[in-house]
């Protein structure tokens, strides 16, 4: 047995100073996960609660078939867009062809004849764009939902 | 209202079927540490085995009235219940070992208000977070969420399974059906259901670690284990984002604590064996990764113990498992398999990257620094504790469950090797998670079978019973068996 062990086995003090610790460490660690947790609850910016009421709002109205049209550009965030319409939009099908870019999505989307979703904040480029796709034809049902931040 | 009310029944029965399925002796225990013990256990157990009942129903009888469904459910349970005490299920000896043994010193008193402080702050960050965010993260709305809703939602339930359907198919429902049976008993897909389970889960994750550590090894590894959970970031951090490898690991710790009071029953454990076997079986149902555990856990503690466990302790191992086995067996086989790491894949893809070893350095590589900053740092100074408490570390060489965790590792190695999607994405977004799932059992496995002198059972609080420890000290032994407390002579 280590000299350390041997030392330690008669030593309480040294044994709750371990304890103390690991104690601190762990209320240390609590107390910053409050803390974040607050900090997103004062912000309201989780992603999933903002969907909710997007999404959500919205799902009773469509039919069984959505195309989504995200302005989202990075390949993770359009990919958590869809999953996102999906949970909020289930059990209706949700699709999102992420090769294509926001216009092109929505022209390919008004050829579909389907319900379409855009998920854009009003008044930015991306929006412009689609504003600009829409014209060539009106879907059968069209929503906008305001992209959600992470 | 009757959400509320819904979700209370859900957790009630889950719990009323754990407490049948694990055992009446547990009844008897005494103690705060026995009611957490039994508690986590017995909601691990019973939720488990209550998530079949949902996929059953739906898939054979169709959507389900939620008061009918309720009234099965409850009948069914009550069946359990009447036929485990049919059994007079064995109470076993010894259960708490130094728990209830000398009075707690003043330093451990200090300890257990510091657990209950971290356990409530942990609390606390589950509440808001859930409260910012009610539906969790990534995960739970891509998958196992998503699954529940298309289970309850779709017309026709065999649609929810349907090839390209969203939240992967073909993935194990433990976490799905029981959000779905929570939903179908309160009316409404109420978002509290998910977060009230996920929470459950994390703290029974917690007090199968710590009061099963509490009762084999003394309280203050109890304490000790319980800390260093509760101070893992990502166990905090995982819990409200509602992610499988929450129960995942709880189910795994589960396993090994059953599996050390298994061992101190000795020959009287085959009743144990078959609820290892059981949470083994379950950890399978719940994510695929349980599938890779689960038989590297079985097949560890079967060679290491084979002498002791003979053939009819293995088949009390494999029929604790057979249900849920069956169950990941059935749905398997009934589903059309879309899993990326094995469909549509050529011999011939698999040689190239088998074949590749700038993968395995970049692997070997991502899981150093994965290791090394898990739980920013907790992995790295529960190591320091185990050190400076003068941990024989070396001991965990001859630990079945420290060898179970590294084939299981390894397992998780040669997935990343053949995996087809983007290496480096796919290193990011699961490799702490990975390692969230061994991370409990871990500390179980260096806290129990390493059990560091400074931290075990001070002297005159010996575990009872635990013949094969190397670090068991000498002392009498308190034993509290079935509802009364004896002194005994070591073994």
């Amino acid at each position: 047995m280590p000299p350390t062990s041997a030392a330690l086995r008669h030593s309480p003090s040294r044994r709750n100073a371990a304890l103390a610790a690991a104690a601190a460490a762990a209320l240390a660690v609590g107390a910053v996960a409050v803390a974040r947790g607050a900090h997103l609850l004062r912000l309201g910016a989780d992603p999933a609660r903002a969907a909710a009421r997007s999404f959500g709002a919205i799902a009773a109205s469509l039919p069984a078939t959505v195309q989504l049209v995200s302005c989202q550009r990075d390949a993770v965030e359009r990919d958590r867009s869809r999953f996102l319409a999906a949970y909020f939009l289930a059990p209706r099908t949700v699709r999102l062809d992420p090769a294509l870019e926001p216009a092109a999505g929505m022209r390919a989307a008004l050829a579909q004849g389907e319900a379409i979703v855009i998920e854009a904040t009003p008044g930015t480029a991306c929006a412009r764009d689609i504003e600009a796709a829409l014209a060539s034809g009106r879907p059968r049902t069209l929503v906008t939902v305001p992209m959600v931040p992470r | 209202m009757r959400e509320a009310v819904g979700l209370a029944a859900a957790v009630a029965l889950a719990v009323a079927a754990g407490a049948a399925v694990v055992g009446a002796r547990a009844l008897g225990a005494r103690g705060a540490w026995g009611a957490v013990r039994d508690l986590s256990l017995w909601f691990l157990a019973g939720t488990g085995v209550t998530s079949l009942t949902y996929p059953a129903w739906r898939l054979l009888l169709g959507r389900p009235h939620g008061v009918a469904y309720l009234a099965f459910d409850a009948a069914a349970v009550a069946v359990v219940c009447a036929a485990a005490v049919a059994r007079r299920v064995r109470r076993s000896p010894g259960a708490a070992g130094c728990v209830g043994g000398l009075p707690p010193a003043r330093a451990e008193r200090l300890a257990v208000a510091a657990v209950i402080a971290a356990a409530a702050l942990a609390t606390a960050a589950f509440a808001v977070t859930t409260a910012a965010g009610p539906h969790g993260e990534w995960d739970a709305f891509a998958i196992w969420n998503a699954r529940a809703r298309l289970m309850v939602l779709e017309p026709d339930a065999r649609g929810a399974f349907a090839p390209g359907r969203p939240g992967h198919p073909d993935y194990p429902l433990l976490l799905p059906g029981s959000v779905a049976r929570a939903w179908a008993y309160a009316g409404s897909e109420v978002p509290l259901a998910p977060a009230v389970l996920a929470y459950l889960f994390a703290a029974s994750g917690v007090g199968a670690l710590a009061a099963g550590l509490a009762s084999l090894r003394g309280r203050t590894l109890g304490l000790v284990g319980a800390f260093l959970l509760l101070g893992t970031w990502d166990w905090i951090r995982a819990a409200p984002h509602q992610y499988a490898d929450v129960p995942l690991a709880a189910y795994l710790v589960g396993a090994f604590a059953l599996s050390a009071a298994a061992e101190r029953d000795g020959a009287g454990g085959r009743a144990g064996l078959a609820r290892v076997g059981l949470f083994l079986g379950l950890a399978a149902w719940v994510k695929n990764e349980g599938a890779l555990l689960a038989p590297c856990a079985g097949a560890a503690l079967v060679a290491a113990r084979w002498r002791s466990l003979r053939a009819d302790g293995v088949a009390a191992l494999a029929g604790g498992a057979l249900v849920p086995v069956a169950a990941v067996a059935a749905f398997k086989g009934w589903v059309p398999s879309d899993n990326y790491l094995f469909a549509r894949r050529s011999l011939e893809d698999v040689v190239a990257l088998a074949t590749d070893a700038r993968r395995y350095l970049a692997i070997a590589r991502a899981f150093g620094a994965g290791i090394l900053s898990f739980g920013k740092g907790a992995a790295t100074f529960a190591l320091a504790v185990l050190l400076v408490a003068g941990a024989p570390l070396r001991r965990l060489s001859r630990s079945w469950r420290a060898w179970a965790l590294g084939v299981g590792l390894l397992g998780y190695f040669a997935a990343y090797v053949l995996t087809p999607l983007p290496l480096r994405e796919q290193l990011d977004s699961s490799l702490p998670r990975l390692l969230l799932q061994l991370w409990p059992a871990l500390l179980f496995t260096a806290l129990h079978d390493a059990a560091p002198p400074a931290l075990a059972c001070a002297p005159g609080q010996a575990p009872a019973g635990r013949v094969d420890s190397p670090a068991a000290p000498a002392g009498p032994v308190h034993v509290e068996a079935a509802g009364h407390a004896a002194e005994a002579e070591p073994r």
